[in-house]
C-alpha cells in the first residue's frame, strides 16, 4: 500500500459529548478520483478538515504521501493542494498576485514558467492581472485549481467544488480533474450531489452521521451488478418472450409489448439474450439500458443502513 | 520566513487605505507646519537679543508702577531672571527651524501613526477570518505559528515605516517652512514650567519619539492579539484605540488610589506613556522609575504575545 497518497485511519472527532465523525479510515490511491458521499452535516467538511490540518482530531492518523501529519506537518502539507469549500481570495489583489503569494509559500521553488503554465492551463490567462473581485465564481473557481495545482501536490482536495458552479464549469471542472489523475495525482471530493459525483469519481465513500457506511471501489460493478432495465426493441415481442421464458427463466421479466421487451439484467446476460435472440432468428433492433444510478444506490445504502440501526 | 513577510506586505500594500494613510501623514506634516508658520511671527532678520533686552527694560518698567500686588510683582521678576538666562546662555527663545517644529508638532502627530498602525495590525488575522482566505493560508506546509509570526513581524514593519516616513517628511517640510536648523540648537524645556531648563533641540525631539515607542509597541501588540482572538477587526481597533484614550482618565483614577492600594501600580495604563521621564516629572506614584516601567511593559508584552500564539496553534479553523 506504498502508493496511497492519502491514508486515514481512525480519523475521530468529538466536541463535548457530541461525535462529529467516528472512526472513519479509507485510502486514496494516485490515479484516483475518490468520492466522498453523504448528506448535508454528515461530517464531509469535518473530515476534509481534519486531513487538512485546520481542526484537531480528536483521534486517529493521517498520512499524506506517506508523511504523518502528526509528526511531519510540513512535509504533508507541501505533497497537498486543495481548495476548502468556496474559493477564497485576496479579491483586492490580482489573480497574479494571488498566485504569487502561494507559489511564494511553497517550498519548492516554482519558476515564472511554471507559473505562467498554470495559467495557461485554467485558461485565466486574459484575466489573471485584474483583480480577483471582477472575477466570476467559475473564474475564482479555475483559480483555485491553480493554486492547488501549482506545486505538483500528489494529492488534492476539493470540498463541494462544483457549489455554485454552471453547467459548463461542472464540466470543465471535471474535465481538469480527469487529466490531473491521468498524470498520477490522487483526488478527494467531497459533494452531496450524487449524479455529479457519478460522473466524477473512480470509487466512494459514503458517509452518514460521522460514519462511513459504505465503501467500494467502484460502487457499480459494470460486470455483476445488475443494470436496472434493459430493453430490447425487436421485430417479434411475442418470440422473444418466449425465448426468454423457456431459456432464462431466472431474469425476470419487466415489461413485455408488441415490439420490445425489458427485462432486468447485468451486462453478461444481456449479451447472452442477445446471442439467444440471434439464433432463434429474432431482429433486434434496439437494446437500451437504464442504470442504476449512484443516487438509487446511496439511498438503497443508507435506508438499509437505517433500517439495520432500528 | 522571509517569503512569509515578503506575502503580508504585499497584501498591505495591495490596498488603497495604506496609501490613504501615508499620504496623510504627508498632508498632516505640511497642515501643522503652515499653522506653526502663522502663529509664530516672523523673526527673522531680528535681532533676538535686542528683542530680549527691550522686553527685560519694559518688565522692570512694570516693575515700578505703584498699583500691582505682591504676587504679580513676583511673576514679573520671575519672568526678567529668564530672559536673563536666555541672554546669559544665548537661548533664543523665538527660534523657529525644522528641529524646533519636529519637536512641537511632529511628536503630537504620534498619535495618527499609533491609530494607523492598530488599524492595520487590526485586520492582519481578522480580515483573513472575515475573507475565509485563512483555510488557504493554513493549509500551506508552514507550521501555524510561522505564518501568525510573519504577520506579525510585518505590523511591526509598517509601523515602523509609519514612524519613520513621518520622521522624514516632517524634516523636508521642516526645511521647507522654517530652514534647516541645527540639531544642536538649544530650547527651554517644554516640559520644565517655572525652572529654567534647556534641551538640546534635536536630542529632544529623538527622546520624544523613543520612549514613545515602548507604549505604541504594547498598543499595536494588543491589537494583533484582539485581531487574532476576536477575528473581528471592528471591534480589535475599538478596543485598542479605547485603551490608547482612556488610559489618561484612567490614569487619574489610578493615581488617587494608588497610596491606598499598592497593587495598582502594576496595572498597564501608567506605564503606556513614558515620556513623562524624559524630563523626571513622571510623578506616578512613589519609586515610579523608567526601570520599573519597562519592566510591567515586558511583561504584558509577553503575556500578550503568549495568548495570541497559544490561541492561534489551537484553534479551530470551523468559518
Amino acid at each position: 500500500m506504498s502508493d496511497a497518497v492519502l491514508k486515514v485511519q481512525s480519523l475521530t472527532k468529538k466536541i463535548g459529548n457530541a461525535t462529529i465523525v467516528d472512526n472513519v479510515s479509507f485510502e486514496i490511491k494516485s490515479n484516483e478520483i475518490f468520492g466522498l458521499l453523504g448528506p448535508n452535516g454528515a461530517g464531509k467538511t469535518t473530515i476534509i478538515r481534519m486531513i487538512t490540518g485546520l481542526i484537531n482530531r480528536t483521534g486517529g492518523s493521517v498520512m499524506i504521501n506517506g508523511s504523518d501529519l502528526d509528526k511531519d506537518f510540513e512535509g504533508a502539507m507541501n505533497q497537498l493542494g486543495a481548495i476548502v469549500e468556496n474559493p477564497e481570495f485576496y479579491k483586492y489583489m490580482t489573480g497574479r498576485k494571488n498566485i504569487l503569494h502561494y507559489a511564494r509559500m511553497s517550498p519548492n521553488d516554482i519558476s515564472n514558467e511554471r507559473i505562467e503554465e498554470v495559467i495557461k492551463l485554467v485558461k485565466l490567462d486574459h484575466a489573471i492581472d485584474k483583480k480577483v473581485k471582477t472575477y466570476s465564481l467559475g473564474m475564482r473557481q479555475r483559480l483555485g485549481v491553480a493554486q492547488a495545482i501549482l506545486h505538483k501536490p500528489s494529492l488534492l482536495i476539493f470540498d463541494e467544488p462544483t457549489n455554485g458552479l454552471d453547467p459548463q464549469g461542472i464540466r470543465e471542472f471535471r474535465d481538469y480533474l480527469k487529466v490531473l489523475a491521468s498524470e498520477g495525482v490522487g483526488i478527494l471530493i467531497s459533494s452531496h450531489l450524487l449524479s455529479e459525483m457519478q460522473l466524477m469519481c473512480d470509487s466512494f465513500a459514503v458517509i452518514e452521521k460521522g460514519k462511513l457506511i459504505h465503501t467500494k471501489e467502484h460502487m457499480i460493478d459494470e460486470k455483476t451488478e445488475t443494470i436496472h432495465e434493459v430493453s430490447f426493441t425487436v421485430n417479434d415481442g411475442a418470440l422473444a418472450n418466449k425465448v426468454l421464458q423457456e431459456q432464462f427463466a431466472e431474469i425476470p421479466i419487466l415489461k413485455s409489448a408488441l415490439n420490445t421487451i425489458s427485462v432486468s439484467a447485468t451486462r453478461e446476460q444481456t449479451a447472452q439474450i442477445n446471442k439467444r435472440f440471434n439464433d432463434n432468428e429474432l431482429d433486434v433492433y434496439e437494446i437500451g439500458i437504464t442504470r442504476k444510478s449512484l443516487e438509487d444506490k446511496f439511498f438503497e445504502i443508507t435506508e438499509q443502513e437505517m433500517r439495520e440501526s432500528v | 520566513m522571509i517569503s512569509l513577510v515578503k506575502n503580508e506586505w504585499m497584501k498591505i500594500f495591495s490596498k488603497g487605505s495604506t496609501y490613504i494613510f501615508i499620504a496623510f501623514l504627508l498632508v498632516a506634516a505640511i497642515g501643522t507646519a503652515f499653522i506653526d508658520m502663522k502663529l509664530s511671527p516672523d523673526e527673522s532678520g531680528k535681532d533676538w537679543k535686542q528683542e530680549v533686552k527691550a522686553d527685560i527694560q519694559e518688565q522692570q518698567k512694570a516693575l515700578e508702577a505703584k498699583d500691582i500686588s505682591e504676587d504679580e510683582k513676583a511673576a514679573i521678576m520671575d519672568e526678567i531672571d529668564l530672559n536673563k538666562q536666555l541672554l546669559a546662555d544665548d537661548i533664543n527663545p523665538n527660534l523657529s527651524t525644522n528641529w524646533t517644529y519636529m519637536a512641537e508638532w511632529t511628536v503630537s502627530l504620534t498619535s495618527f501613526i499609533t491609530l494607523f498602525a492598530v488599524i492595520v495590525c487590526s485586520s492582519m488575522v481578522s480580515s483573513e477570518f472575515s475573507d475565509g482566505t485563512i483555510k488557504q493560508l493554513l493549509i500551506r506546509p508552514y507550521k501555524r505559528w510561522k505564518i501568525l509570526l510573519s504577520k506579525y513581524i510585518t505590523s511591526l514593519l509598517f509601523a515602523a515605516l509609519l514612524l519613520v516616513s513621518l520622521i522624514i517628511f516632517s524634516y523636508l517640510i521642516g526645511i521647507i517652512f522654517f530652514g534647516n536648523g541645527s540639531y544642536s540648537d538649544k530650547m527651554l524645556d517644554p516640559a520644565a514650567f517655572g525652572s529654567f531648563s534647556t534641551v538640546v533641540v534635536g536630542s529632544y525631539f529623538f527622546d520624544m519619539i523613543v520612549y514613545w515607542i515602548p507604549g505604541f509597541l504594547v498598543i499595536t501588540t494588543i491589537a494583533f492579539m484582539l485581531s487574532t482572538l476576536f477575528k473581528n477587526q471592528a471591534l480589535a481597533v475599538g478596543i485598542s484605540i479605547f485603551i490608547l484614550f482612556a488610559s489618561s482618565t484612567l490614569n487619574m483614577v489610578i493615581q488617587s488610589f494608588i497610596g491606598k492600594y499598592e497593587w495598582l501600580k502594576f496595572i498597564l495604563f501608567p506605564h503606556l506613556d513614558l515620556r513623562g521621564y524624559i524630563s523626571g516629572t513622571m510623578e506616578m506614584f512613589d519609586g515610579a522609575t523608567l526601570g520599573f516601567s519597562i519592566g510591567v511593559l515586558s511583561i504584558y508584552y509577553l503575556i500578550f504575545l503568549a495568548l495570541t500564539f497559544f490561541f492561534f496553534q489551537k484553534k479551530d479553523i470551523t468559518n
